[in-house]
């Protein structure tokens, strides 16, 4: 059956070949209705870039091609005006950068009506009313009254649930997080997992979340995709990440003695040295400089991602806890 | 916001009344005795004493000041020595032909300039945003006094398309009021044209960069309110402090234009005055002048406020 969501080869470079940036290197991706993915990996690794994608919302210097098939519907060559029945009203994203990704000039209780009155043809009074509602379900205190006020007069927290409101307001199909809890304190970082979560529990919305809070992933995800430099490297159910990572990378994020229970709320290791940025093609595994595993082969080919044992696919040649020579 | 306007408006006044001082003062900081000046070349001893007494000219300068704000505020502002009219029917003659001449060319860069820098921006770097930028270039470089000669050249002497010069007032003729002022208008509208085009460009490609430009994008919006309300509303606000200013730099710089196009303006007036030591006129067109900045700041300010939220409501300034 074809899932709802399908990301297959996605490649995304900044400028022309040779010398292009290559963000994003044949990303597979796929989500279900009512499921969540998870899509972790270090600053710089693509996962903004990849989100964007979806939304067909690429900045215009990238380039992005492969598939993205989105019930039915082919994102990277769709004509903008399917493009736009589709955003805001069957995909919505929650951006990185919630202080700024609202309009200074208006009020956020417009700024939620407008995608309510632009998709559901309804009146502006209806509008204005669901619009409050919607503040009270991402649990903004007083909501009649906030609906009134400019984003400058919200926190950082506040408006980040008024974007929350915004991508919620029509029902999506399919919600993209990107980085929903990264800049919020402890308390707000619960209440939009607590939204997250109810959303999860009553209906069938997929949803692509992007993390760097590995809580989060143990907390809400059944599926993780873990990029590095673009590519990803290693995909499991979230049980297999936790309990058997296999690529050296997975295993550097998780520290040493990964275990679901004490991995809770504990956020991505550092791993010493930083993301390569790859322009030509790198013809060797892109981790293999800051690799404790890493051996002659690993600088002669680049590893694809390989089914090692029930969908748990990892993109290296000496995976932690394989036996060498399983795989090949 | 209510409170905000009462606090500009304070603030506008007492900024008028120094003005008031620095123009009074101005104005008797000049080199030579007025009274002298005031009665021509070669005055009588008996007409100095007799203008010096007119004038107040004797009294002390703080009673002097006093007399001149007690004037105005009767609106009685004097006679001119240069035409025998009183100063206040002399100014309010020609106070609305350069009113209009002004407003006439700030609506003119405004209909050109925004417009032609939104699109500038949307096409950037294509043939059409080089193009605009040329010639904006242009429109900013040129004298005015030389372009106003060259359209009179063409437009006029060569092919007799508009009158070269004259004025009639709109009310007894308004089309030929019209007439007369296309050309001015366009000498003084096109720098207006060209500094509002680079501002409204710079503005709108700032605003499309914006996340909050994606995010109405990213709602599933049509371009057409992605760019006219969402980028607009934003990028307006540089641009509505942008025509203020340029309100003050025309109704001061307006002199050459008025000259050459031989329009009764305030401008030559004001030349007209100079060259006659016509203090009193001057003193009052200086202050006009002053009065108008300020009305204008005020009204920038609450056309900034009304576009910009944060300033409105917390009464922050730019
Ligand atoms: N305008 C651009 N020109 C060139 N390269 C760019 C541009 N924008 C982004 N990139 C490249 O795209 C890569 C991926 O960026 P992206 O924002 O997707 O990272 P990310 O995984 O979301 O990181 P973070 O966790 O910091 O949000 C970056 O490494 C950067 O080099
Ligand atoms: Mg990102």
């Amino acid at each position: 059956m074809e899932k709802l969501l399908e990301i297959e080869d996605l490649c995304i470079n900044f400028g022309s070949q040779p010398d292009a940036v290559r963000a994003v290197r044949n990303l597979n991706l796929s989500v279900d209705a009512g499921e969540v993915v998870a899509l972790v990996g270090e600053s710089g690794c693509g996962k903004s870039m990849s989100a964007l994608a979806v939304m067909k919302l690429t900045p215009p210097a990238a380039i992005a091609t492969g598939s993205i098939r989105f019930n039915g519907t082919e994102i990277l060559s769709a004509p903008d005006s399917v493009i736009r029945k589709i955003r805001g009203r069957e995909i919505s994203m929650v951006f990185q950068e919630p202080m700024t990704s609202l309009n200074p000039a208006f009020t956020v209780g417009d700024q939620i009506a407008e995608t309510l009155r632009l998709h559901l043809k309804i009146s502006k009074q209806e509008a204005a009313k669901r619009a409050v509602e919607l503040l009270s379900r991402v649990r903004i205190a007083s909501p009649e009254k906030r609906a009134r006020a400019y984003p400058h007069q919200l926190s950082g927290g506040m408006r980040q649930r008024v974007m929350i409101a915004i991508a919620l307001s029509c029902n999506p199909k399919f919600l993209i997080l990107d980085e929903p809890t990264t800049a919020l304190d402890v308390t707000t970082q619960a209440q939009v997992l607590e939204i997250v979560r109810e959303l999860e529990g009553e209906g069938d919305t997929g949803v692509l979340l992007i993390t760097h809070d590995l809580g989060v992933v143990a907390d809400l995800a059944d599926r993780v995709v873990v990029m590095y430099a673009g590519s990803p490297v290693e995909t499991s159910d979230v049980g297999g990440i936790f309990s058997q990572p296999m690529h050296p990378y997975t295993n550097g994020l998780l520290g040493a003695v990964p275990r679901r229970s004490d991995g809770i709320r504990r956020r991505l290791n550092d791993i010493p040295g930083t993301v390569p940025v790859i322009k030509s093609n790198p013809g060797r595994c892109a981790f293999a400089d800051r690799c404790s595993y890493a051996a002659d082969d690993c600088a002669a080919k680049e590893p694809e991602l390989f089914d090692i044992q029930g969908g748990h696919r990892v993109a290296c040649f000496h995976p932690v806890g394989v036996e060498e020579g399983a795989i090949l | 916001m209510r409170r905000y306007l009462y606090r500009r408006a304070g603030a506008s006044f007492i900024t008028l009344v120094l003005a008031s001082m620095v123009v009074f003062a101005g104005v008797r900081a000049l080199p030579g005795n007025m009274a002298v000046a005031l009665s021509g070349e070669n005055g009588s001893a008996a007409a100095i004493a007799a203008i010096t007494r007119e004038y107040g000219l004797n009294k002390p300068l703080v009673v002097q000041y006093f007399d001149w704000v007690r004037q105005i505020l009767t609106g009685n502002l004097g006679i001119s020595p240069q035409t025998g009219q009183s100063v206040v029917q002399e100014v309010a003659q020609r106070l609305p032909v350069t009113l209009e001449l002004t407003l006439l060319s700030i609506l003119f860069g405004v209909v050109v300039g925004i417009p032609v820098g939104i699109f500038a921006a949307l096409k950037r770097g294509k043939p059409i945003d080089y193009a605009s930028n040329s010639l904006a270039i242009f429109g900013l470089s040129i004298p005015s006094f030389w372009f106003g000669i060259l359209l009179i050249l063409f437009l006029s002497v060569r092919s007799h398309i508009l009158p070269s010069s004259g004025f009639v007032s709109f009310f007894s003729n308004p089309l030929g009021n019209l007439k007369d002022m296309i050309m001015p208008v366009v000498v003084l509208g096109s720098g207006v044209a060209a500094i509002l085009m680079r501002q409204m460009r710079s503005g709108m490609l700032e605003t499309l960069r914006s996340d909050y430009v994606r995010t109405a994008r990213a709602k599933g919006l049509p371009e057409r309110a992605v760019i006219g309300k969402h980028a607009l509303r934003n990028s307006l606000t540089a641009v509505v402090t942008i025509i203020g200013l340029q309100f003050g730099v025309l109704l001061s710089g307006v002199a050459v234009t008025e000259q050459v196009f031989l329009l009764p303006g305030i401008g030559q007036l004001t030349i007209d005055s100079v060259f006659q030591r016509d203090y009193p006129t001057l003193q009052a067109l200086a202050l006009l002048i002053a009065a108008s900045y300020i009305v204008i700041n005020f009204l920038v300010d609450i056309a900034y406020s009304l576009l910009n939220p944060r300033v409105r409501l917390t009464g922050a300034s730019k």
